[in-house]
Parts: C-alpha cells; structure tokens; sequence
C-alpha cells in the first residue's frame, strides 16, 4: 500500500488510519501457530517492531514513540548512571527490567506499566503513520526491555484503535508526526501570568518546546512523555490557541551564512579576529580564517612548547 | 540569504522534514568553518561545525590506518541523542543531530542522496 502524504496542518486521511489499524490487526491475527515467537515488522513511516513472545507483544518499537529508556531517562525518573549500571548488569540475559527493580530504582508493577505504555505508543504511533507492508519473522526473539508479563496483542490493538479514533476526532485536527508546533502570542500573555494563568506545570513544559520546529513526537522525545499524551495535550492547546501550526517552509532560524559577515541567530560571542577575504573563490565555499571556528576555545589546546616545558622553566 | 545558501537550507530541511527523530543540521567546509545551519537557539553550530571536522578527520586517519577504504559516516551514539557526521564530497561535511529515537536506517538511506545534492551546490561556480 502506498498511501498519500498527509498535507500540512491537517490530520493523516481516514483510509490511511483505518488501512493501517487493519493491517496491523490482520498480520498480528493472521500469524503461524497461534502464539508465535519473533518479530513483525511494519515497514512504513515510521514504521516499527513487534516484539513478539508466546503470543503476547513483549514490546513495540518505533521511531514515531519514546521507549521504556527515553520515558526513564529524559523525564529524569531514572539517572543515567543507574540506568547504564542497571544495562550492563543485565545485559547478559537480558534482565535489565530485572536489575531495575532489584536495585530499587522502578517497582515491578511500574516496570510492568511504562513497558505497557510503552508499546501502546509504539503502536499508535506504528499505526498513526504509513504502513507499506509487514513481515514476520519467527523464532526465539531478544529485546534489552521487554515487559515482565507481555501485552495482550488483542487489547493493544483494540486501545491503538480507540486512539486513532479519538486522534481522528480531535478538533482542529492534528497529526503527531508531521505538524510542526509553534507558541502564539496568547501563549506568552499565558507565561506571563504565571500561577493565575490556564498552565500547569506540565502543558508549560510543553508549550515551552513549540519552537516552530518540532512535532509532537519531538516534544514527546524531549519530555519523556508519551506521544499520545502530548499529542492529546498540544489539540487542546491549539483549540485554545496558544500554540499554532507552523508551516514547514517557514519552520527554523533565519539561516545562517558564514561567508556573508553578518550572522542571525548565531549565539556565540566569538567573532572572527581576522577581516573577511576580498574575493572568493570558484566554489561556494568560505574562505578559512585563523581562529574563526572557535576551536581552540572549545578544546582548550595547549600548544606544543607548553606541553613539553620542563618544570625548572616554569 | 543567498539563493545558495536558500538552496542548501531547503535541502536540510527536507532531510529534517524525512527522517524522524533528526533535529538540527549543520553544514561545514571540510576544515570546520560553518557554512549554513538549521537548529535550534542555543546550539553553538560554528563550534559543532569545527568538532564535526575533527571528528570527522580522526575516523577518516583511523580508517585509512587500518585499510578501511572510504569513509561513508561517523555516528556517535550517547544516552540522550545521535551525532553523525557525513563527508559532502571532497570539500565539505554535514553535522546532523538527532534524538534518541531517531530513525538511523533511514538516515543512512536518505543522507547519501541529499549529501550529493549538496555537493552539487557548493561545487557550482559563482554566478
């Protein structure tokens, strides 16, 4: 299936939400044995993986939804340094769901919720997208994360369904993927107003990621949310109108132009100490200059007299 | 801007626009000097663009040390996020960001074709 690309400020067509709800359903349904063992792959964008073990999904990747990993980690629930420990520890084996709750740093039914969340939005996600096909591989399946007790396959599929639809019924619409979210004036008056403004703590942080530039996948990224939290929070934020659709030509910074001089939207405090070439060559390349990377102040080199001065020179 | 420069832009964004997951991009001359960007406020790209040739060089010195070939891409993989550097053609390099689910298959898919196109921009004579 090769399904149409969803225009801009506007939500996925229904036939690509209701083919790819149905294919998911009909490769999963449709698998050898009953309760297969391996991997169904969804190939699209974004595409993902299902893990598959004993007939249950263990879990769900995808570029289009945080793992269990990003959930942890960039929500900060889960420092780095544990999760590293708790990865290496359980790497053999792949316990590292194990190590996490042994090491007190998640609960087992908490492990078991976030790998459940998880996967239901690695599916949606799946879903939400273009699926051009699947494919299912068979056999002893390993992942570094699955959850302890599985997903009922039937129930994902029935709540990735309820999600699309009430993603479909979202008004104005949204597609999580592919809108790109900026901030509105009204959203600054609502920064402003601090405690007595409509913002809890959680829809500021994620009105603060409208940059223009990313999606609600971005901002699900960027928190450790769930992409179908923030998709859900970012349709009511638009309806209210504090953030808008950027249009994808108009998306970004001014750019930026080394060979030009001038240079909006750079935040650096160095500048070149050298005067701009008079000419330029052939090409469209810059010219270098000494010093006008900046490297040097970023890697602090010591030059090569200083690194071999004897101590008695000092 | 230049109408170069707009090119070039509008070839970054496209990649952005693809490939899920990537969230800023960074073009260079091959020794480091920042030639055009598309990131976010905050992102200090000329000293990215100038870590991105030394990276970039280090990969190329290592694989020619150990009979390698050609260097296609160097990816950095950290908790948090990806950086890859890509060669474009003999004079220049592209930084590309990335989050930690960013899709690196298509990335390598994508990138290839996009760093060509690049090429073709900065080799182009000046009007």
């Amino acid at each position: 299936m090769t399904a149409p690309r969803p225009a801009a400020g506007s939500a996925l067509p229904a036939v690509v939400r209701t083919d790819a709800a149905g294919r998911l359903a009909t490769a999963l349904a449709t698998t050898p044995g009953g309760h297969p063992s391996g991997t169904l792959t969804v190939l699209g964008d974004p595409g993902g993986v299902f893990h598959l073990a004993a007939g249950v999904v263990t879990a769900v990747d995808s570029p289009g939804a945080p793992d269990v990993a990003t959930l942890l980690l960039r929500s900060g629930r889960v420092s780095t340094t544990d999760w590293e420990a708790a990865c290496r520890a359980g790497a053999a084996g792949d316990r590292t769901g194990a190590e996490l709750v042994a090491r007190d740093l998640l609960g087992a039914a908490e492990l078991q919720l976030m790998c459940t969340m998880a996967a239901l939005d690695g599916a949606f996600a799946v879903a939400a997208g273009r699926v051009d096909g699947c494919t299912l591989a068979c056999g002893p399946t390993r992942h570094h994360l699955p959850a302890p007790q599985g997903v009922d396959p039937e129930w994902l599929l029935h709540e990735t369904d309820r999600r699309l639809r009430a993603l479909a019924a979202l008004r104005p619409p949204l597609c999580p993927l592919r809108d790109r979210l900026g901030s509105t004036a009204g959203a600054h008056r609502e920064a402003g107003a601090g405690q007595a403004g409509r913002l809890s703590g959680e829809r500021r942080e994620i009105l603060r990621c409208a940059d223009g530039r990313r999606s609600a996948r971005d901002i699900a990224f960027r928190l450790g949310r769930g992409l179908y939290a923030v998709t859900v929070e970012l349709s009511r934020l638009l309806a209210e109108g504090l953030v808008e659709v950027v249009p994808p030509a108009s998306a970004g910074p001014v750019p930026l132009t080394a060979a030009a001089g001038g240079r909006p939207g750079v935040t650096s405090a160095r500048r070149p100490p050298d005067p701009p070439p008079l000419h330029q060559p052939a090409g469209r390349l810059p010219i270098r200059r000494r010093g006008a990377s900046g490297i040097n102040d970023v890697l602090a080199w010591r030059s090569a007299a200083g690194r071999h001065r004897r101590a008695r020179d000092t | 801007m230049s109408s170069e420069n707009g090119e070039l832009l509008a070839e970054m964004r496209a990649l952005r626009e693809r490939v899920a997951g990537v969230t800023d991009l960074a073009v260079a001359a091959v020794d480091g000097l920042l030639i055009t960007a598309d990131a976010e406020e905050g992102i200090d790209t000329e000293s990215l663009a100038a870590l991105a040739a030394a990276a970039l060089g280090l990969a190329r010195r290592a694989g020619q040390a150990t009979g390698k070939g050609l260097l296609h891409r160097t990816v950095a993989q950290f908790s948090h996020g990806y950086v890859v550097v890509q060669p474009i053609g003999r004079m220049g390099l592209m930084t590309v960001l990335g989050d930690s689910g960013m899709d690196i298959a298509r990335l390598h898919t994508e990138s290839q074709a996009a760093a060509d196109r690049m090429d073709r921009l900065l080799a182009a004579p000046q009007p």
